[in-house]
C-alpha cells in the first residue's frame, strides 16, 4: 500500500511491499526506506525488514530516462563530434535506438552508461556512412573522451545554468557576443567566421577562447552567489 | 606548463584548429589527469549549454514572422541532408512557429519549471525521430524535426519515404511507418491517436484510471490501458496486433467490440466476423523496427554451431534439429535439480576446440578490448532474464550478463559486449573484467526448469 507503514512491534520480522507508478519516486521511498530500517534495526526495533516494489521498481522507463538525460547524452556527443548538426543527427539516431529497446522492454539502469554506449554506435555507424567527409577524432582521443564522461556524470546530473548564461552573455560586447552566434548557433567554422569579419583566423580564434573562459567564470561566479542567496 | 599546454589545446580542439599531432598531445594530457578530463566535461557542458541558449534566443527574436507552407503534402522531406547554408533558409520557416516552442523545450531542458511559458496551448507529445515527416497544423505544413512538441489537432504525415516516432511524457512511444498519416488529440487527459491511413506501432505506459488510450481509424476504434500493439488501417479494414496486455476494439459500423488479448489479432472490416485469433506460430516483433543494429564482428577467436551434431565441450544440452534456418542447435537438458533452465560449455572442452591452454589452464576464450559475444536464441515463452555467465580464470570468479526479458518465441540474435559483464559478487560488483584474462566456460540460463531454452551460432569476436 502507498504511503502506508506496517505496525511492527520490536523483534518482528516485516515485509513491506509498495507500488508506485513513478520510478524515481519508489527509488526515493525505497532509499528512504533503507534509511528508516537501518534506524529501526540499530535499536533491535525490527529484526530485519524487507522491501518490494511492484514492476515500476524494476522497469525504469527507458524513454522517460531519455528526455531526462537528454543534454547529457547530446554533450556526450557533440565532445565526440564537435558539430551540432552531426550531434543532433546521431542523437536522433540513438534516441530511435533507445526507443526501440524501450519497446522490446529493455530494462537498464543506471541509463546513461548505457546510452552512451548505444550513442558511441551510432556515432560509429554515423562516421563510416559519412566516410572521408566528416572530421574523426583518434580512437585514443574518442577512448579518452568517453572515460571523461564516465567519470564525471555528476556534471551532467547538476541542473543547467541557462539563466545565468544569458546574463552572463550581456555581458559580453556585441562583436563578441555576435562571434559566439556565429559560432555556437549559426554553426560556423573559425576560418568562415574570421573571413565575414576581416579578422585572422587567430585572433578570432583568440576572441572565442577568452569569451569561452569568460562565460565559465562568470557562469561560476553566478551559480555561487546565487546558491548563497 | 602542462595546464597551459591543455587550456590551448583544448581551445583549439573546440575550434576544430587543432592539428592531428597536437590532438594526439590533448589525448596523453587527458589520460594522465583526472582533472584535465573533468575540465573537457565541463567545457562540453558549457558549449552545449551556449548553444542551446543561442539557439532560444535566435528563435524568440524571430518569432514575429508568419510562418509559412513549405511545400505539399506529397513531397518528401530529407530532414537529414540539410547543410549549413541550407539550414540557414530552412531554419527560418519551423522557426517562426517554433520560437516559443524551442523556449519551452529549452524551459524543459533546463528544468525551470516556473520559467515563463510562451506556447499557448500546452503540448501533448515530442516528436522522436521525424525523418521527412510533416507537421500540418491548422493550414500550415512544414517539415517536423526531432525534439518539436505536438500538440492536439496536429497532423503528421510520413509520405513515401518518411518515418515518424514520437512518444508522450508518461514513456508511451509510437512509430509511424511510411504512407501514413496521424492525427493528435488531447483528450480531456486522455491519449487519442486518429489513424488516417498507414500503419503504426506502440507501446503504452499504464494510463491513468479512466483515461485509456484511444487509437481509431475510419473503421475502428482501440482503447487500451497500457499494452504493446500493431495497429494498421489498409484499404477499409483495420488490424489489430496485440502483443502484451488486452485492448478493446469496436468496429465503427456497427458498434460490435471484442477484446484482443496477448498473442491475438483481429481484423475490424464491415462484412467480416470481429473474432480474435491466435497470431501466428511466429510471432512478429512487436514494433516494425529492429531492436539495435548488429556490430558487424571480426574474426572469431570462439565460434560454435553445433552442426557436427557433437556435444563435445557442452556439459549440459542436448543436440536437437533447429528451425531456425541451421542443422542444429543446443536445447536445455532437464534437470530435475535445477531452478532454471541451463546449457553450459565447460572447461573439459577438447584442445583441438580451443584456441589455446592446458587442461590446468584452459579457457574458451580471451577478454580482448571490445569483444562481442553474439549468439542465436530461442526461448519456448516469457521469461524475466536470460543470464549468460562464464567463469574468468584469473579474477577467480563468475561474470555476467542478463537480457531483460529476452524476446520469447522466436529466435533472437544477441551481441553482448564482454567488458560490461558484470562481476557476480555484489561487493565486487564494480571490478571490472581485465583484458587479457580467459573464461574457461561459458553458461545461458533462463526462466524455470523445464522451460525450453536453444542456443545457436555462438561466437566471440571482436567488432569490426
Amino acid at each position: 500500500v502507498p504511503g502506508s507503514i506496517v505496525n511492527a512491534r520490536a523483534g518482528e520480522n516485516v515485509l513491506f511491499i509498495y507500488s508506485i507508478d513513478n520510478y524515481r519516486s519508489a527509488r526515493a521511498l525505497r532509499e528512504s526506506l533503507y534509511i528508516l530500517i537501518g534506524f529501526l534495526a540499530k535499536f533491535s526495533i525490527l529484526n530485519s525488514f524487507v522491501c518490494m516494489s511492484a514492476a515500476s521498481m524494476t522497469q525504469p522507463n527507458l524513454t522517460r530516462d531519455l528526455l531526462e538525460h537528454r543534454q547529457a547524452l547530446l554533450g556526450f556527443i557533440y565532445a565526440l563530434t564537435r558539430d551540432f548538426d552531426a550531434a543532433e543527427e546521431i542523437f536522433q539516431e540513438t534516441a530511435l535506438a533507445i526507443l526501440a529497446e524501450a519497446a522490446a522492454g529493455r530494462q537498464v539502469d543506471p541509463f546513461l552508461p548505457w546510452a552512451r554506449e548505444v550513442a558511441r554506435n551510432r556515432f560509429s555507424v554515423y562516421v563510416r556512412a559519412k566516410g572521408r567527409r566528416v572530421a574523426v577524432m583518434s580512437p585514443e582521443l574518442l577512448d579518452v573522451v568517453a572515460q571523461a564522461f564516465r567519470e564525471n556524470d555528476d556534471i551532467h546530473e547538476a541542473p543547467a545554468r541557462p539563466s545565468q548564461l544569458a546574463a552572463c552573455l550581456e555581458e559580453l560586447t556585441e562583436r563578441v557576443r555576435r562571434m559566439l552566434n556565429q559560432r555556437y548557433q549559426g554553426g560556423r567554422s573559425v576560418p568562415e567566421i574570421a573571413r565575414e569579419m576581416g579578422w585572422t583566423v587567430d585572433a578570432v580564434h583568440v576572441a572565442l577562447s577568452r569569451a569561452r573562459r569568460a562565460l565559465g567564470d562568470c557562469v561560476d561566479r553566478k551559480t555561487r552567489l546565487e546558491a548563497q542567496g | 606548463m602542462n595546464r597551459l599546454r591543455f587550456e590551448e589545446l583544448l581551445e583549439k580542439h573546440a575550434d576544430g584548429l587543432a592539428t592531428p599531432e597536437e590532438l594526439e598531445e590533448l589525448a596523453a594530457l587527458l589520460r594522465i589527469n583526472p582533472d584535465f578530463r573533468r575540465e573537457l566535461v565541463e567545457r562540453t557542458k558549457l558549449e552545449v549549454e551556449l548553444h542551446g541558449v543561442l539557439i532560444t534566443k535566435a528563435s524568440a527574436n524571430r518569432s514575429s514572422v508568419r510562418m509559412q507552407a513549405v511545400r505539399p503534402l506529397s513531397a518528401t522531406f530529407p530532414a537529414r541532408a540539410r547543410r549549413r547554408k541550407a539550414r540557414e533558409t530552412s531554419w527560418a520557416l519551423p522557426l517562426t512557429l517554433a520560437a516559443g516552442l524551442i523556449f519551452a523545450v529549452a524551459i524543459y531542458i533546463f528544468r525551470m519549471p516556473s520559467g515563463p511559458e510562451t506556447v499557448a496551448a500546452q503540448p501533448i507529445a515530442r516528436a522522436t525521430e521525424a525523418a521527412g515527416a510533416i507537421l500540418m497544423r491548422g493550414e500550415q505544413q512544414q517539415p517536423l524535426k526531432g525534439g518539436e512538441k505536438l500538440l492536439s489537432g496536429d497532423r503528421i504525415s510520413t509520405g513515401s519515404a518518411g518515418r515518424f516516432v514520437f512518444s508522450y511524457d508518461d514513456g508511451t512511444g509510437l512509430i509511424l511507418k511510411s504512407d501514413s498519416i496521424v492525427e493528435l488529440r488531447d483528450d480531456q487527459g486522455g491519449k487519442r491517436v486518429l489513424l488516417r491511413s498507414g500503419e503504426l506501432a506502440a507501446t503504452i505506459a499504464k494510463q491513468p484510471a479512466g483515461k485509456p488510450m484511444i487509437f481509431e481509424t475510419a473503421a475502428a476504434r482501440a482503447t487500451v490501458v497500457g499494452t504493446q500493439l500493431r495497429l494498421a488501417d489498409r484499404n477499409g479494414e483495420t488490424r489489430l496486433e496485440v502483443a502484451e496486455g488486452r485492448v478493446r476494439l469496436a468496429r465503427s459500423s456497427d458498434g460490435k467490440s471484442i477484446d484482443v488479448a496477448a498473442g491475438e489479432t483481429a481484423v475490424a472490416s464491415p462484412g467480416r466476423e470481429l473474432v480474435a485469433v491466435a497470431l501466428e506460430a511466429k510471432p512478429k516483433a512487436v514494433l516494425p523496427v529492429a531492436a539495435l543494429p548488429l556490430v558487424a564482428l571480426g574474426a572469431p577467436q570462439l565460434q560454435e554451431n553445433f552442426e557436427d551434431g557433437k556435444l563435445e565441450g557442452w556439459a549440459h544440452g542436448t543436440i536437437v534439429p533447429a528451425n531456425n534456418g541451421s542443422r542444429n542447435c543446443i536445447q536445455t537438458a532437464a534437470q530435475d535439480d535445477a531452478s532454471l533452465s541451463a546449457i553450459f560449455s565447460s572447461v573439459n572442452l577438447p584442445l583441438n576446440r580451443l584456441p589455446g591452454g592446458t587442461r590446468d589452464n584452459q579457457w574458451v576464450f580471451t577478454v580482448q578490448p571490445g569483444s562481442i559475444l553474439q549468439f542465436d536464441y530461442f526461448i519456448e515463452s516469457d521469461a524475466a532474464g536470460l543470464r549468460v555467465q562464464g567463469f574468468n580464470n584469473e579474477q577467480d570468479d563468475n561474470f555476467y550478463f542478463v537480457i531483460d526479458r529476452p524476446v520469447a518465441g522466436r529466435w533472437t540474435t544477441a551481441q553482448l559486449r564482454i567488458d560490461q559483464f558484470q562481476h557476480n559478487d555484489t561487493p565486487r560488483r564494480a571490478e571490472a573484467l581485465k583484458d587479457g584474462t580467459h573464461f574457461r566456460n561459458l553458461q545461458f540460463m533462463a526462466g524455470q526448469k523445464a522451460q525450453r531454452l536453444q542456443i545457436d551460432n555462438v561466437i566471440v569476436a571482436p567488432a569490426r
